[in-house]
């Protein structure tokens, strides 16, 4: 039966991807990949009837996980692929743009495309790494507000490259990171009576196993956007877990809690970075909220500031040695009355620094400034995008 | 906050695992049934199966015994530290590797237990895969 069902969905999805006539002009090595992935699912179509056509009980277990992959085949282009680039638009072109930029800048070498849909939260889907899709809401085509979220997105798809052509370097840095932090933290232990060394041990094997490899991809994509953005993700974030709605130093079950989070973006920046006025207002501003809430003692064991430092460290070493093109921004911040009235900075992560110092600075400014500044921002998404 | 960027790539990572262990397990299978032309097999999948299943479980029984910072998958966890003790899984795996790398064909209760692990993968694969892609 699921053998019928799949069959007839690969033949509709033959018809739809045939017909992606603009897509095909505008990203032929997606259409080349999806492709390549239907023609797979018919191999693995034949090999599921084969199997199910010779019935033996010793054999049949191995059926489910061919029907499984048919189904993420067919899901991965019939349900992700398909309808994003069905609804390539002027707005998606342009945000791709903005994307492609920001890649550049991150010395992301090896991408070779990009869709971008605008219909949700920041996301990226990247099951092909070089072939990702990014995810925005769509006010992303009008606005650079939460524009540094794309950079961590981005991250994502580092983390994955790496993965497959590396055997993923930098996930085995951040995981060795975690194991010698609390090595280090359990060799320390004082004279205890058994029961207690015991207890303490627990507890820290307990710490470490909180840093699951997914919270660890967190740390490391806001590393990367801070390092690509500066102040500029730095106040993106903050602004995202003020916003968050739970206590700063809960952890949900994918992402480490914002708060360390927090102090991962504010490590990374640059020493000059960290001493900016507009930096130490949000700085103060978030300590003022952190200090309205409790950390609970597991809190500071997991997600020590030792620790985060530690990782934001192993990240830039990663960053460092997979990424060698990667334009850490390091720029001063411009004074608010400067900006508009100068030469714009040229690059995309100039204009967000810009944004920051207004929205924090003379936010009623911000409007007026940000309609000026896009035309800017999407001629240099001309450039980088061929468009 | 999204989950997406990650699950997508663990997704990916998780059937390209699944699919070369299925497979090099179906092609030892294949050839104790005698069953080799039948699946349309080549007569030199059993070679490449033994050696890829061999890494597998070279890298499985060092996570088992701890001596890796890898975590298992959720439900490869349970089977291999479930009822059965750790301690047999690993003398059981080992005998597994020993006969993989003298050529020889395995028993089928050795059989068996690749298939467990097999299913085991599978259901932390479609586990992941309904994360993504199931109803809501």
């Amino acid at each position: 039966m699921k053998a019928a069902e799949l069959r007839a969905t690969l033949g509709w999805l033959d018809t739809a991807v045939a017909s992606l006539h603009e897509a095909a002009l505008r990203h032929p090595a997606v259409l080349d990949r999806l492709e390549t992935d239907l023609h797979r699912a018919r191999a693995h179509l034949s090999d599921l009837d084969n199997l199910v056509g010779i019935g033996h009980p010793a054999l049949v277990p191995h059926a489910f996980p061919i029907l499984h992959t048919l189904e993420l085949i067919t899901n991965r282009v019939g349900v992700t692929y398909l309808p994003a680039l069905q609804h390539q638009g002027p707005a998606e072109r342009l945000v791709r743009g903005l994307v492609l930029c920001a890649a550049r800048a991150a010395g992301l070498t090896w991408l070779v495309d990009v869709v971008v849909r605008l219909d949700g939260p920041h996301a990226a889907y990247v099951a092909y790494p070089e072939l990702p899709i990014l995810y925005a809401p769509p006010r992303q085509a009008s606005s650079l507000v939460d524009l540094p979220g794309l950079y961590h997105e981005l991250g994502h798809a580092v983390l994955e490259y790496d993965r497959t052509t590396s055997g993923g370097r930098i996930g085995v840095l951040l995981r060795s990171t975690v194991t010698q932090h609390f090595v280090e933290l359990a060799r320390r232990a004082g004279p205890m009576t058994p029961e207690r060394r015991a207890a303490r041990e627990s507890r820290i094997a307990e710490a470490a196993a909180f840093w699951t490899e997914a919270r660890l991809a967190e740390i490391f994509c806001d590393v990367l956007a801070t390092v690509v953005c500066g102040p500029a993700h730095y106040l993106s974030f903050v602004d995202l877990a003020f916003r968050y709605g739970r206590s700063p130093f809960a952890a949900l079950a994918s992402h480490p809690p914002v708060a360390a989070r927090v102090r991962a973006c504010e490590q990374t920046l640059t020493l000059p970075h960290q001493r900016e006025p507009v930096v130490e207002r949000l700085r103060a501003a978030w300590t003022t909220h952190e200090r309205q809430h409790q950390a609970f003692h597991g809190y500071d064991l997991a997600c020590s500031k030792s620790l985060i430092d530690a990782l934001v460290r192993a990240s830039l070493a990663g960053i460092s040695a997979t990424l060698p093109e990667c334009h850490r921004y390091a720029q001063p911040l411009a004074h608010a009355e400067e900006i508009g009235t100068r030469t714009a900075s040229g690059t995309l992560e100039g204009f967000l620094n810009d944004s920051t110092v207004l929205l924090v600075e003379v936010p009623e400014r911000y409007a007026d400034w940000e309609r000026g500044a896009l035309p800017q921002c999407h001629r240099l998404t001309e450039m980088a995008s061929g468009d | 906050m999204s989950v997406l960027g990650y699950v997508s790539g663990q997704l990916q990572r998780e059937q390209q695992q699944l699919d070369v262990i299925n497979r090099a397990v179906l092609a030892l299978q294949a050839e104790a049934l005698g069953m080799v032309e039948a699946l349309r097999l080549d007569r030199s999948a059993a070679a490449a199966s033994r050696r890829q299943l061999h890494a597998f479980l070279t890298q499985l029984t060092a996570t088992l015994a701890g001596g890796t910072a890898e975590v298992l998958p959720g439900t490869l966890s349970e089977l291999l530290t479930g009822q059965r003790a750790r301690e047999d899984w690993i003398e059981d795996l080992g005998a597994i590797q020993r006969a993989l790398e003298l050529g020889q064909r395995l028993e089928p209760q050795q059989l068996a237990a690749l298939t467990e692990i097999v299913r085991a993968l599978d259901r932390e694969f479609a586990g992941t895969l309904h994360r993504l892609y199931g109803r809501r």
